[in-house]
C-alpha cells in the first residue's frame, strides 16, 4: 500500500497533498478538543498511534500468493479516535515511516496518506456506523469494517498508481490490472485485520468500559 | 464474539500463515516491491531512492533508541492506559464510601 519515493508524477503528488491537507488539519483540531476535554485520552491516542505504526510496517506473510503485505489497522484507529484523529494519526505515521523506514516516500506521502486514512478511515468508521446504528449484529459491522477498509486502502493505491501513469490507457483498466494482483496477498490479511478489530474492541469494552466510555463506545456487550 | 476470543482466533491465523510461509519457498517480498515497484516500472514510471536511506546498524539503533523512548511514554501512562488493578479499585471505592458515611 505504500507508494514509493518518486513513483507519481509532479501533478499527482501535489494534488494529494493539497487534498489530504483539509483532513489532516481538521484532525488536528478534533485531536485537540478531546485533550482539552478530557487530557486522559491522550496517552490513549499515544498508543493507538503505536499501534498503526506498527502494525501498518508489519510484513504478513501470505501462504496464497508467497509475498507479505501490511494491514493497516486503520478501521479500528478510525472507530477508537474518531475518522479525521485517525487521518491526522495516519499522516504522522505515513511521514515518520517515509523518513526513517523506506516505506512510501516524501513526494507519495499525501498519496498514501489519502488512501490510507481518508479513504480507508472514513469507509471503515462509515460501516461501523451503519452497524452500530442499525439491528444487525455489530461484531459483524467491525470484522467488516477492519477487511473492507484493507480493500479499500489497496484499490486506492491502486487508482492513484493508474491515475498518474496511465499514460493513454484506461484509467479503470489500469487500477483493475493493478488491484487483481494485490489480491492473493490480501484473501487472508483482510480476515485477519477484520478479526483484530472486533477483538480489540470488544476486548476494551469488556476490560475497560470507562475506557470505552470515554472514546464514545457504546459499552453494552451486544456480542 | 467476545474480544478475547476474536483476539485468540487472530493470533492463530497469524501463527498458521507464517508457520505455512516459512514452509513454501518464498522470499516474503513486500507488495510495496512485487506489486507497487514492478506495477510503476511496467507503466513507465521511475521509482527513486529513499531521501533518508537508513541501513545496517543505524537502523537497529533508532530502532532501539524509538523502542526505548515508547517503552518508557507508555510506563508512565500506564495506569491511564491499562486501569489500576482490581483490589485497588475496590479500596478505592472503600475509602470514598467511607468519607461519604462520614
Amino acid at each position: 500500500m505504500h507508494i514509493s519515493e518518486g513513483i507519481l508524477t509532479l501533478p499527482v503528488a501535489a494534488a494529494t497533498t493539497v487534498a489530504v491537507v483539509p483532513f489532516v488539519a481538521k484532525g488536528v483540531s478534533e485531536i485537540k478538543k478531546k485533550v482539552d476535554e478530557d487530557p486522559a485520552v491522550k496517552p490513549i491516542i499515544g498508543l493507538v498511534s503505536a499501534a498503526v505504526f506498527v502494525i501498518s510496517a508489519l510484513p504478513i506473510p501470505s501462504p496464497v500468493s508467497g509475498s507479505s503485505a501490511h494491514p493497516t489497522a486503520i478501521a479500528i484507529a478510525a472507530i477508537l479516535l474518531g475518522p479525521w484523529a485517525a487521518a491526522t494519526v495516519t499522516g504522522i505515521v505515513l511521514m515518520l515511516q517515509a523518513l526513517f523506514m523506506a516505506h512510501g516516500g516524501i513526494s507519495s506521502w499525501g498519496a498514501n496518506t489519502l488512501n490510507m486514512g481518508v479513504f480507508g478511515g472514513f469507509t471503515g468508521y462509515g460501516i461501523y456506523l451503519v452497524f452500530k446504528r442499525s439491528n444487525l449484529p455489530l461484531w459483524v459491522g467491525l470484522a467488516l469494517a477492519g477487511a473492507v477498509a484493507d480493500l479499500t486502502v489497496y484499490f486506492a493505491t491502486s487508482a492513484t498508481m493508474a491515475v498518474a501513469l496511465h499514460g493513454d490507457r484506461s484509467i479503470i483498466d489500469m487500477t483493475i490490472a493493478t488491484f487483481v494482483l494485490f489480491l492473493p496477498s490480501l484473501v487472508l490479511l483482510i480476515v485477519l485485520d477484520g478479526l483484530f478489530t472486533v477483538g480489540l474492541f470488544n476486548f476494551i469494552r469488556e476490560r475497560r468500559p470507562d475506557l470505552a466510555a470515554r472514546l464514545g463506545i457504546p459499552v453494552r456487550a451486544e456480542s | 464474539m467476545t474480544g478475547k476470543r476474536a483476539l485468540m482466533l487472530a493470533g492463530v491465523l497469524l501463527a498458521a500463515m507464517v508457520l505455512v510461509s516459512l514452509f513454501i519457498p518464498s522470499q516474503w517480498e513486500g507488495v510495496d516491491v512485487s506489486v507497487v515497484q514492478t506495477r510503476a516500472q511496467q507503466m513507465g514510471g521511475t521509482v527513486a531512492n529513499p531521501l533518508i536511506n537508513v541501513t545496517g546498524d543505524l537502523q537497529l539503533f533508532m530502532f532501539t533508541i524509538a523502542g526505548a523512548i515508547g517503552g518508557f511514554i507508555v510506563g508512565y501512562s500506564w495506569r491511564s492506559l491499562f486501569g489500576t488493578p482490581a483490589q485497588e479499585q475496590r479500596e478505592g471505592q472503600k475509602k470514598a464510601s467511607d468519607r461519604k458515611e462520614a
